[in-house]
């Protein structure tokens, strides 16, 4: 009677102390996700610098026009995107599900899709299930002038907690074409790199990944972390920035096999990056991802290969997974797992003087 | 000596959860370090809170068994 008191009374006691570990292990997520709302999903505002990039002359003087290079620098010789590339544009309004043109847009749309041989098999073999298929979609992009190329943050609002559809966003900007962009809000490390958007400076932060900047006159350069002046860009007249990467050419065009990131990133994924070929000319893209027997999503080196292939002079990974959307007017071009994500920011190809 | 018992197994537990909560972090941090879950403010406040219910605990533990020989 004495023994079976005892042990009844010793249960009794080991399912009290299960039962506080519970609590605490209920605790402890509670914690973790007043953490994660409070920093992510509550909107708080953020300050932006203010200060508006430019362009110096030759001449000495500035002019925040993005035509300035061609009209001020005295170089009567060089062609304007619209004369360099009249190929590729029309007179007339033409739109079709894979084609856009007009007098300052030339956007053709391609959809591949091809087994990979190649099952990822990293992260404890989470990504087996999705198979080896690949479906990405390319958008080849001219441009007359580099303000057809902008960027919007969700809820037309620099901060963190803010967040919207790129189809949404695109209705906004009635844009042509629009992808996904860095996802500049949930960078919360101390050194979260510079953010300029449409010739605004945000911040100018140091910053451990790489950061692309795309200048007034139409180049694209991606620098290292220990590269990257701000000033300086800011200066040369820097147009956007993104702080997310890796690049994924090397400096004469050629595909990588070592990227400046972190581990789970270089798995495969689906995938949203910008390629540049010259001044006016780029191209988006976006891999599917995550759905099994219709794509995995790629590997860097998988995408480095493909914007080497294209022949591109740079290219810069942006925010991919749950993120990777293309819109064309306000209708998904890509087929992404979670069509109902909302984003942060969003890169818009837009006719110009649609967005005043 | 209650009170003391009391408090002790009390920062037990919050040695216990803010554990649990830097270990989730490190997870976190891993499939995003740009998220920055182990170095933002709020996290900063957490972990001195865990290094103080470690470091009470500890001495109060010390002294209950002290106290019990």
């Amino acid at each position: 009677m004495r023994l079976r008191t005892r042990r009844k009374s010793r249960s009794k006691r080991i399912i009290q102390v299960f039962a506080a570990v519970l609590l605490d292990i209920i605790l402890a997520l509670s914690v973790v996700a007043g953490d994660y709302i409070y920093n992510y999903k509550i909107p708080q505002k953020l300050s932006s610098t203010g200060v508006q990039t430019t362009v110096t002359g030759q001449s000495g003087q500035s002019s925040e026009s993005p035509l300035f290079s061609f009209r001020k620098l005295g170089q009567t010789s060089a062609l304007s995107w619209s004369e360099k590339f009249k190929d590729h544009f029309s007179d007339t309004v033409i739109s079709t599900d894979s084609v856009y043109k007009s007098k300052n847009i030339s956007i053709e749309i391609t959809k591949n899709s091809y087994d990979s041989q190649t099952i990822d098999h990293s992260d404890n073999g989470k990504h087996t299930k999705y198979g080896s298929n690949i479906s990405y979609v390319l958008a080849d992009i001219y441009v007359s002038d580099i303000s057809c190329l902008q960027t919007a943050f969700a809820q037309d609002t620099y901060g963190t907690g803010y967040s919207e559809s790129l189809t949404a966003m695109s209705k906004k900007m009635k844009s042509v074409l629009a992808v996904n962009g860095d996802s500049y809000s949930n960078n919360r490390h101390a050194n979260n790199g510079t953010i300029i958007r449409n010739g605004t400076v945000y911040r100018t932060q140091p910053s451990t990944e790489e950061t692309c900047v795309l200048y007034r006159d139409g180049t694209m350069k991606i620098y290292g972390p220990d590269q990257f002046d701000s000033n300086q860009a800011i200066r040369d007249g820097a147009w956007q920035s993104w702080v997310f990467g890796p690049g994924l050419l090397d400096e004469n065009g050629n595909a990588k096999t070592d990227f400046v990131t972190w581990d789970y990133i270089r798995q495969s994924h689906p995938r949203t990056a910008v390629g540049y070929y010259e001044p006016g000319h780029y191209c988006l893209l976006v891999v599917d991802g995550r759905s099994a027997g219709y794509s995995r999503g790629m590997y860097l080196e998988e995408m480095s290969k493909l914007f080497a292939e294209l022949g591109c002079r740079a290219a810069y990974n942006l925010d991919g997974g749950h993120c990777s959307f293309m819109t064309k007017g306000i209708s998904f071009v890509n087929n992404p797992y979670k069509a109902n994500k909302d984003i942060s920011d969003g890169i818009f190809i837009c006719e110009p003087g649609a967005v005043q | 000596m209650k009170l003391m018992r009391i408090l002790s197994v009390l920062l037990l537990h919050l040695t216990i959860i803010l554990s649990l909560v830097f270990i989730t972090f490190l997870v976190l941090d891993y499939y995003n370090p740009m998220m920055a879950f182990t170095n933002n403010g709020l996290s900063t406040i957490l972990l001195a809170a865990l290094c103080a219910a470690a470091i009470l605990s500890s001495v109060m533990q010390l002294i209950i068994c002290k106290h019990n020989i």
